[in-house]
């Protein structure tokens, strides 16, 4: 079978990258981005890339959330250049420590507490408004210029482009999941959140166009899709491959979920996004949180995936907590699932593979 | 076999909250039978122990006799207004802490192990569930959390209101101190009150709350006084014993019961500042951060009677919030919501370790770091920085409130031994 | 001026003998099931060594796991002042203890004379212990005491990546079938137990210089993965496993005096 050669570098080798910006670290996608890109920065995603936690254990327990263990031990070694500032939403309790962390030792650093509304009511819409206005004036102050309505209107048209390129790659791959597969997707997803999103849609583009799925709908193997905050599992990806499987969706924060819903374009462009932000699927620190499983099993349905491996950081209360309630509603809908958890490197090999070749065995 | 232990056996073999009201009831009796103030012997450290025992089975019993009249809250909830509607609240994180004082939360957590709960989560919330979910409570008329104290509260309270059918009233608590946060908040106070008023029939009386609110303002008095008589005078009551005062704010504050109680205290440690009462062999004054383990444990006495240091103050305890005030009622609930040391940042609770440690002659700082209590435990760094500010000793003690089966005697008598060491 | 130390750990136990404050007699034997018998043939075998009797001892001090086990001794103090005080006095300049014994591993920072300040203890977790490289020796079919010797025989180690001692031994297993070499899952190991306690230094807050103590200290193996780790240089003194029970029988002079 004739795999086309598909690479994250021969997409990227004919997108320049224009100016060197200066990058604003973010953790969680209920930063507005729009809003700091609107300010001539890039979001950039903070994502470990190393094992050690040795300075971590000096500020932190270790029984926190590992990826924000991970965080704090790259940012104090200065593993990050160009760092302008770094975003914290209240994301979790780990968050909010994290930040006072930040705050205390890495005075070097300018960090920004972000807080989200749990609720969507319109009075949650107005407050979050509020705080966004709050946020447009910090990074007012960080970059030293207005950050004007027409720009942030540009900023959410690329977005929302952003947003609609990805779903398209996110249904192609449904299709196609040999040749988008999980080592393939996890990189166009970490480039997606490390470069601006107006080059990036280009390779998006470009990548889109030279996938040619007339006649190619490959439906074999066992349809996984794999659900989860955010860990980004790329390993436990790979072993749900080696093991027959094919994971056709996903709902991680910066996967499946992180281009749900498009922003307003016809409204005052803050409200609009105060709007989105809270309206989009939620995750599980949210009151509506159960919406998820819904919307799950109804991506499940559209890529038709058979089964779901749904996984969790140790220590996630958000995400751990909410399989117990999902399994009822997975239960009633006769779909199998394998509940996974893990720190976010040390992922315990051994284990995971047998439990995943056992599962998917288990399916017919 | 003991009463406690009859009363355990009955409780998990066979749930009932009709039979748990009978059980209650006997408890009751035998408190009412003990003797108060018979000081340093097992039985009460003062007086007012025995009326803080009475006051709360008493009022547990109240919940299992009238359950369409109780409200399931989450701890530091606005209580008040659930006093208000003349309703029964109690806080679900406390009914797991007498739990575990009945032992009750080893066999309840097991079981909560076997339906997919992970042990990461916090015990509190794993122990009422499971006792929501076993059938030893009974059903309320509704559930009301706030997003504070921390993440596991509305997920644990989604469960137990689904559980029993009931309606949930969630509060969002923003995590900055301003006005606009405040009037969100107080927004969705107003909001609530006409929830209940839906779900009870009833309109809310400005009379009721206005009994309520200073019911609510004579204990926080009565408390700010207790704790004034303790920053100079030598011990004038355990800290083991002090602790147990989050069970009334978890339960009776708004109630005329919470605030008799609390005057009690004060009154009593009050005749005994006057008295030069010197009974509690303090060799150290020590600060305590967060809870202590709610199981039957020596680790307190052993900390108090044996070693000499001797908790003067309790972060529990603390008086965080200003006055409820009748004419600004919403938005004065929500800053007293939002005043709590465990929302948003820790420089609250950093602000207050100072100001306890310079107005208390504070000779050693405990944080108890409970298991799964992320905004806690996160931040024991910082709280241990701050306190060797000050050029005296912290101890961070790793353990558990609730689950005492990870509980080793031996290592706690080590570490608390070694601090003392540190101490001199 | 006769005085002793009986350090009672949950593996071994040690005693000391000093006179006039000079290392008079040592020894070290298995605790065994029972901590009162293993004090009582510590403290009788250390009687018919030297030929004091117990009237002779001015003070005798008890620490370690079993310290309150025993009717013998004049006082107990916890492990974590034996040890600060104990490697003070093999070296004033020390600020920092780290203890590795056979299922517990502790650091303790030291003061200017010689007292504990600060300390962070485990004994919850095998990984970081005498147990978890027992474990692994019985692994990999080697003899403890060959683990450091190999280990220090060569470079390159392979990522052990769990955690706990259970799972990172069913780990070593699947690398032994893989085809790794025993020295490189040995160094592998000793990286393991070397970040685990690079973390608990870390979490006191490192205050060199450092003194490693226990019976692990033996092994080459470790103390080369811990300098790597942490940086810095470690000392370790020629029989590491007698210093807590060296700073007890210094603690007793302190209460003759």
């Amino acid at each position: 079978m004739n795999k086309p050669i598909l690479t994250l570098e021969g997409l990227t080798a004919s997108i320049s990258t224009a100016t060197r910006k200066g990058k604003v670290g973010i953790l969680c996608p209920y930063t507005v981005e729009e809003i700091i890109d609107a300010s001539g920065f890039v979001p950039f995603r903070l994502i470990p890339q190393r094992p050690s936690l040795d300075i971590a254990d000096a500020y932190l327990p270790n029984n926190l959330c590992s990826y924000l263990r991970h965080v704090v031990d790259m940012i104090i070694k200065g593993d990050i250049k160009d760092l302008e500032c770094i975003i914290m939403n209240h994301s979790c309790d780990a968050s909010r420590r994290v930040f006072d962390i930040l705050s205390y030792y890495v005075p070097g650093i300018r960090s920004y507490f972000l807080d989200i509304p749990r609720k969507w009511d319109s009075d949650s819409h107005e407050y979050f408004h509020h705080l966004l206005l709050n946020f447009t004036s910090f990074l007012e102050e960080v970059s030293g210029s207005i950050i004007t309505d027409e720009c942030l209107r540009e900023s959410v048209k690329v977005y929302n482009e952003n947003r609609r390129l990805l779903r398209k790659l996110y249904s192609l791959r449904a299709r196609v999941p040999h040749l988008l597969d999980s080592r393939f997707m996890v990189a166009i997803m970490n480039e997606n959140m490390g470069r601006p999103k107006g080059e990036m849609n280009k390779i998006l583009d470009s990548l889109l166009s030279q996938i040619d799925t007339t006649g190619k709908d490959a439906r074999r193997g066992k349809r996984v899709f794999v659900s989860g905050g955010l860990i980004d599992p790329f390993p436990m990806l790979r072993f749900i491959e080696e093991a027959g499987g094919q994971v056709v969706g996903d709902d991680f924060c910066f996967g499946g979920r992180y281009s749900s819903e498009l922003v307003e374009e016809n409204e005052e462009p803050v409200r609009a996004l105060s709007k989105r932000y809270l309206v989009k699927v939620p995750c599980g620190r949210m009151e509506r949180n159960a919406e998820r499983f819904h919307y799950i099993i109804d991506e499940m349905k559209k890529y038709e995936a058979e089964s779901l491996i749904y996984v969790s950081l140790k220590f996630c209360d958000n995400f751990l907590i909410d399989y117990h309630h999902f399994k009822k509603i997975l239960d009633q809908e006769h779909i199998p699932s394998l509940f996974l958890e893990s720190e976010y490197f040390s992922m315990g090999k051994g284990q995971l593979e047998t439990r995943i070749e056992g599962f998917l065995e288990m399916l017919k | 076999m003991s009463l406690e232990k009859r009363v355990k056996q009955m409780l998990l073999a066979n749930p009932d909250p009709g039979k748990i009201k009978k059980g209650i009831s006997l408890v009751l009796l035998k408190i009412f039978l003990t003797p108060a103030g018979r000081f340093g012997t097992r039985a009460f450290g003062s007086r007012s122990e025995k009326k803080l025992s009475l006051i709360l089975y008493n009022h547990a019993r109240r919940i299992f006799k009238s359950p369409h009249s109780s409200v399931f809250i989450s701890l530091f909830g606005p209580i008040e207004l659930v006093h208000a509607f003349n309703l029964l609240p109690f806080s679900l994180e406390m009914l797991s802490a007498v739990a575990a004082s009945m032992s009750l939360a080893p066999d309840l957590l097991a079981r909560a192990e076997k339906e997919w709960l992970s042990s990461d989560f916090c015990s509190f919330h794993r122990t009422y569930i499971e006792l929501a979910r076993t059938g030893l409570l009974p059903k309320p008329l509704f559930c009301m959390a706030t997003s504070h104290t921390c993440d596991g509260t509305f997920k644990s309270f989604s469960q137990v209101s689904e559980y029993f059918s009931t309606p949930l009233i969630f509060f969002d608590t923003p995590y900055h101190l301003d006005m606009n946060a405040v009037k969100y908040l107080a927004r969705q106070i107003e909001s609530a009150v006409h929830t209940i008023e839906e779900i009870t029939g009833r309109s809310l009386q400005v009379s009721d709350l206005e009994r309520a609110f200073q019911n609510s303002n004579r204990a926080r008095k009565a408390l700010l006084d207790i704790n004034n008589l303790k920053r100079h005078h030598t011990p004038l009551i355990y800290g083991e014993e002090s602790l147990l005062f989050v069970l009334v704010i978890g339960s009776l504050l708004g109630s005329r019961a919470g605030a008799s109680l609390y005057k009690a205290y004060m009154e009593e440690l009050k005749k005994r500042a006057d008295a030069r009462f010197n009974k509690i062999n303090g060799k150290k004054r020590i600060l305590w951060l967060h809870l202590k383990p709610f199981f039957p444990n020596t680790l307190m006495k052993y900390l108090e009677r044996d070693l000499g240091a001797v908790i003067v103050a309790e972060e529990i305890n603390s008086v965080y919030w200003e006055e409820l005030n009748i004419h600004n009622p919403w938005e004065s609930l929500a800053k007293k919501l939002m005043s709590n040391l465990w929302v948003g940042s820790i420089e609250k609770r950093l602000n207050y370790i100072r100001r306890t440690i310079e107005d208390y002659q504070i000779d050693g700082v405990i944080h108890f770091s409970h298991w799964g209590c992320r905004q806690s435990n996160g931040a024991v760094r910082l709280i241990k920085d701050t306190v060797m500010e000050y050029g005296i000793p912290f101890l961070n003690l790793d353990g558990d409130c609730i689950d005492s089966r990870n509980y080793s005697e031996a290592q706690y008598i080590t570490r608390l031994e070694g601090f003392m060491e540190i101490l001199g | 001026m006769i005085t002793a130390g009986i350090d009672i750990g949950s593996v071994s136990t040690e005693m000391v003998v000093l006179k006039e404050g000079v290392l008079y007699h040592s020894i070290v034997m298995d605790t065994g099931p029972n901590s009162k018998s293993a004090v009582e043939k510590v403290f009788s075998t250390a009687c018919i060594e030297t030929g004091l009797k117990s009237g002779d001892f001015d003070f005798i001090v008890t620490t370690g796991y079993g310290r309150k086990s025993t009717g013998i001794g004049h006082k107990t103090v916890t492990e974590l002042s034996c040890h600060a005080r104990g490697a003070w006095h093999l070296n004033n300049d020390v600020r920092m203890v780290i203890d590795i014994g056979g299922q517990d591993s502790k650091v303790i920072k030291v003061s200017e004379e010689g007292k504990s300040l600060d300390f962070l203890m485990n004994e919850k977790c095998a990984a970081g212990t005498g147990r978890f490289l027992e474990v692994m020796a019985r692994a990999l079919e080697v003899s403890i005491e060959e683990l450091g010797e190999i280990a220090v025989s060569g470079e390159g180690s392979v990522e052990i990546s769990s955690m706990c001692t259970v799972f990172a031994e069913s780990e070593v297993v699947s690398l032994i079938a893989e085809g790794h070499s025993k020295a490189i899952i040995i160094r592998g190991l000793m990286n393991s137990i070397a970040s685990r306690i690079t973390g608990m230094v870390h979490r006191v807050g490192m205050s060199p210089p450092l003194m490693l103590t226990g019976g692990v200290a033996k092994n080459r193996g470790v103390i080369r993965a811990l300098e790597e780790k942490l940086g810095s240089s470690i000392l370790v003194p020629a029989n590491p496993q007698i210093i807590g029970a060296i700073g007890a029988a210094l603690i007793a002079m302190d209460e003759c005096c």
